[in-house]
């Protein structure tokens, strides 16, 4: 149907593929150029332009044909450029010859405009147009669309356009970018799904919070904001309770609740429930400063306790609930990686910039990988890169970095609370011969022979990555390992280097 | 506190003692796995999914009638107004597609098999064969979970990890269980595979599914670089003892032991792996028996190798990935294919086990995520004809351990679109194949964020019928 303003609309059942044929009427001589619009319309799904399911739709070809001497004589298009073209699906895919491929719009339901140059300008006569859109994807077909024909010359003023577009192009495309969430200025319908299934809406559900706690702020928006005023209202004791107790993790290795993700009827019991209520306020006071917080752990008396432990200890108390000793805590994957590189001297402490694809084997990508899709092939950076700390490693969610990995990194498909503590094989094999932890060792070898004396390398090995002398009985066993090893220096001590690596201490805060 | 915090060391120790999986080492939090609840029918599992679902309608489900039906409409009577995808809801018409492969009644039990898998059909005799499987998710992602993990959404423990934590592994050189993907002959454009469908979850990471990988190093990080040899490792494994003792006797923490304990494993499995995947001291006779791709690494037949080798040698659980099956286009072209990949390697497996004893305490399961449309996917007459997702139906085989041989279970209408006699949901299989392994699936469970978890959720009823 057409509507007021001249456009056309297509209604009824959604072909899979659709050509759509327009005639019109006499042109004067001299059209240089045609306008095709695609517009938004509220009766097209997501507002259109297209009629697949997300508004979308590929057009294939587009063909014009003008009545010139009694023959419908073929036009040959110049060029063909639009205000907005999906990746992938340039404009100058309309005019290709080829139908497989096309011009498309994902993502954007404003109206666009289409400019298709004519080779020559054309004679007085009636057109003829086809929009072929024989599209492998099944409904991608115009909505709704209006054609404009134009006799001036419109390339002058459009190379202007063209120029400072690809300008802003460039500066956007410069630009850093991240995802955030925003709300929607008219909120989505969310109804409980009866049984989990997508095609059953059952009762409509709004924002809010479970029952057996309090309402969101009356005053407030039922949205994230509102959420953010309900954590952080001075009468709300948990928020804090449950933030200082995954600190307290973090530093002791067990929360003050044993059950850091569930404060619940199911949860743990507080072991210390006056220090706990005492840190909540305390972070509260300071105005949420995790800095203080931390300071305020690590200068405890408790945290400053020596690690080692006695018959006395295990047999009262095996588990350390009440932290006579200081408890050994397993150092988080990416801080192991990222000790290695400081005692090999080679850790970069810039801040900021994209991630890194840090060194892994080979494979690990292209066995799992949905077949040409851009995470398909894995190749590592280079330089130094892969000198920076591994809180900038990329990640791909369904293969992670498997040297990260294999010392309990979560694999951030679902929200961790706390890590597991595993001792595995692996752990020992990627310390031994991940190509990253090699180059590491090798430069920790060379930096230990730049010591005169086995014997001060030895020191050194052990100041830096166990922060303490190593005692007779250790420095006699890291001198027959040098002794043993062949007569390259370097490489003997590289060797002492990856031994240590795999040291349990070294894995450890003690 | 919570109990599952409370476990003293002791217990853990008692634990490994009594032989957890090799790689799952230590746990230094986390609760106790149940011993069996019965005498297992099944030491070990073999789990060959091919992912992407095959058609049933041309393989296993015999449907004499699609050839009268050809071209015409589903009816609505049959439909019932469930729920297709978007990939054919937008088609006009929802025709009927016969099949074009040949069946036939094989072995004694008559089971119907069709010409794509000549060598599975020898076998027939061995297989319990469930043509009226069904799952509740309609796509790949949720589907594969809900068949693998119990859930349709991520985040719960894999079947073989619940094995792996419930049974450990018979060896101390392998892990308990292994994964292993295979190249595959159909297009190559397909769903991705997730590393969570072998994940543990929030069960203790170690019981994860170790990956047997088909490129480099079979194991991750297995091979030593260059200028270390074998003996400066065992210098250095040494050294490495000495000063574990040094920080034993220092700090008192047994996890320093069991560092090293699992150090000088690392250094076994260095030299047991390679072993492993090298099929030279296999004999001719087997290795033919596989069909010619049994020497390309990744392949499916190589895997089909590899997974009996494992099982030899004391892994609980391997599972073999196939890719490849998402025939919504191409189906005549490619199901051909696929099936060439697999079906040799299957009959070799199954008949390798029973060879050598093994089939009487192994158990293997052949299945998908779901099922195919019986109509078509495409223009009508289309040469190029697809089928598309199906989960109201789909068939399924077990064998080995325990397993009524020969027995046909549960059968479709007589389009192949519900099923009409004793359905079998992916909990009822999964709850089957724990029973089989020794355990009620009620009672496997973990505690998790406040709650009792299991394989099954709050579902599933062991298939008596496919019990022997």
């Amino acid at each position: 149907m057409q509507r007021d303003d001249g456009a056309w609309l297509a209604t009824g059942p959604v072909p899979q593929q659709a050509d759509y044929a327009f005639a019109g009427d006499a042109l004067p001589a001299g059209v240089r150029a045609l306008r095709l619009w695609a517009l938004p319309d509220a009766a097209l799904p997501a507002r259109g332009p297209g009629r697949a399911e997300n508004g979308n739709f590929v057009l294939g070809e587009i063909e014009v044909e003008v009545l010139h001497a009694g023959q419908w004589q073929r036009v040959a298009f110049a060029s063909a450029e639009a205000d907005y073209a999906q990746p992938g699906y340039p404009a100058a895919h309309a005019i290709d010859g080829d139908p497989a491929t096309g011009w498309a719009l994902s993502g954007r339901h404003e109206a666009t405009a289409l400019c298709l140059q004519f080779a020559e300008p054309l004679p007085a006569g009636p057109l003829r147009l086809w929009l072929r859109q024989q599209t492998r994807h099944g409904q991608h077909v115009l909505g709704c669309l209006r054609m404009e024909a134009a006799t001036v010359e419109v390339a002058g003023p459009l190379a202007a356009h063209r120029a400072a577009a690809t300008a802003l192009q460039q500066y956007e495309a410069d630009l850093p970018r991240c995802m955030v969430s925003g709300e929607l200025p008219t909120p989505r319908a969310v109804h409980v799904l009866a049984r989990g299934r997508y095609d059953q809406p059952g009762e409509r559900v709004a924002p809010g919070t479970p029952l057996f706690l309090p309402p969101l702020p009356a005053d407030a928006p039922a949205d994230r904001r509102g959420l953010a005023a309900w954590l952080f209202a001075p009468q709300q004791p948990l928020v804090a309770r449950v933030a200082v107790n995954r600190l307290w993790l973090r530093h002791f290795g067990r929360g003050l609740v044993a059950t850091p993700h569930d404060f619940g009827v199911r949860g743990a019991q507080p072991s210390h429930p006056e220090l706990l209520d005492w840190l909540a306020s305390e972070f509260v006071a300071c105005g949420y400063d995790e800095r203080h917080l931390h300071r305020l752990l690590v200068q405890s008396a408790t945290y400053r306790q020596s690690a080692v432990q006695d018959a006395n200890h295990r047999a009262r108390d095996p588990d350390n609930v009440w932290l006579a000793r200081m408890p050994r805590v397993r150092l988080p994957a990416e801080a192991i990686r990222d000790q290695a590189l400081a005692v090999a001297g080679l850790l970069l402490e810039r801040r900021g910039g994209p991630s890194v694809r840090i060194q892994q084997p080979p494979g690990i990508w292209e066995a799992i990988a949905l077949p040409g899709s851009n995470t398909e092939h894995y190749a590592a950076d280079q330089g130094d890169d892969l000198r920076r700390r591994s809180l900038y490693t990329f990640w791909k969610r369904t293969a992670g970095p498997p040297l990260l990995l294999t010392f309990d990194a979560p694999s951030r498909e679902t929200c961790v609370v706390e890590r597991q503590t595993t001792i595995t094989p692996l752990q020992t094999l990627a310390l031994w011969n991940d190509t990253g932890m090699v180059d590491a060792a090798r430069a920790f070898g060379r930096r230990l022979a730049a010591v005169a004396l086995d014997q001060d390398a030895i020191v050194l090995a052990f100041r830096l990555l166990l922060q303490r002398q190593p005692d007779a009985a250790e420095q006699r066993v890291a001198a027959t390992l040098l002794a043993n090893a062949g007569q390259d220096r370097e490489a003997a001590l590289t060797l002492l280097a990856s031994t240590l690596f795999a040291h349990d201490e070294a894995l450890h805060r003690n | 506190m919570a109990l599952p915090f409370l476990l003293d060391r002791r217990s853990f120790l008692q634990r490994t003692a009594v032989g957890a999986a090799a790689l799952c080492g230590w746990r230094t939090s986390g609760e106790r796995a149940p011993l069996p609840h019965f005498t297992p029918r099944a030491r070990r599992v073999v789990y060959l999914h091919m992912v992407g679902a095959p058609s049933q309608l041309d393989l296993f489900d015999h449907k004499p009638a699609l050839s009268r039906w050809h071209g015409q409409d589903l009816p609505d009577s049959v439909r019932q107004g469930q729920r297709i995808t978007t990939m054919t809801s937008g088609q006009q018409r929802l025709r009927i597609q016969n099949t074009n492969r040949t069946f036939a009644k094989r072995g004694a039990c008559g089971a119907w098999i069709s010409d794509l898998l000549p060598h599975l059909a020898q076998c027939a005799d061995e297989l319990a064969i469930v043509r009226s499987m069904q799952t509740d998710a309609i796509n790949h992602e949720p589907a594969l979970n809900l068949v693998q993990t119990g859930h349709e959404l991520p985040g719960r423990p894999s079947f073989g990890a619940w094995l792996a934590w419930a049974l450990g592994a018979d060896t101390r050189e392998l892990p308990a269980f292994v994964v292993l993907h295979s190249s595959w002959s159909g297009p190559k454009q397909d769903q991705a595979l997730y590393s969570r469908l072998w994940g543990a979850a929030f069960l203790p990471a170690e019981h994860q599914g170790v990956l047997l990988r088909s490129q480099g190093d079979a194991v991750l990080f297995l091979q030593d670089p260059p200028e270390v040899s074998r003996a400066a490792r065992a210098q250095q494994l040494a050294a490495l003892a000495a000063l574990h003792e040094v920080a034993q006797a220092r700090f008192g923490d047994a996890d320093i032991t069991a560092r090293q304990r699992q150090a000088e494993l690392a250094f076994r499995m260095q030299a047991a792996v390679p072993e492993l995947v090298d099929l030279a001291s296999e004999p001719g006779h087997v290795t033919a028996r596989y069909g010619p791709d049994v020497h390309t690494r990744g392949t499916f037949a190589n895997n089909a190798l590899l997974a009996r080798r494992l099982l030899e040698r004391g892994v609980r659980c391997v599972q073999i990935y196939h890719r490849g099956w998402d025939q919504h286009r191409d189906l005549e072209r490619d199901l051909p294919l696929q099936c060439r990949d697999v079906d040799q390697p299957i009959a070799a497996l199954l008949g390798d086990l029973r060879q050598r004893g093994l089939l009487d305490d192994t158990l293997v399961v052949w299945t998908s995520e779901f099922g195919r449309t019986v109509y078509a996917q495409g223009s009508p007459g289309d040469p190029h004809y697809g089928r598309d997702h199906h989960p109201r139906c789909f068939t399924t085989w077990l064998a080995g351990a325990g397993v009524r041989a020969g027995h046909q279970h549960g059968a479709t209408d007589e389009l192949g679109y519900n099923t009409v006699c004793d359905p079998v949901h992916v909990h009822d299989l999964n709850a089957t194949v724990l029973w089989l392994c020794g355990f009620d699936h009620e009672r496997l469970t973990f505690a998790h964020e406040g709650r009792d978890f299991r394989l099954t959720d709050v579902h599933g009823k062991v298939v008596r019928a496919l019990l022997a």
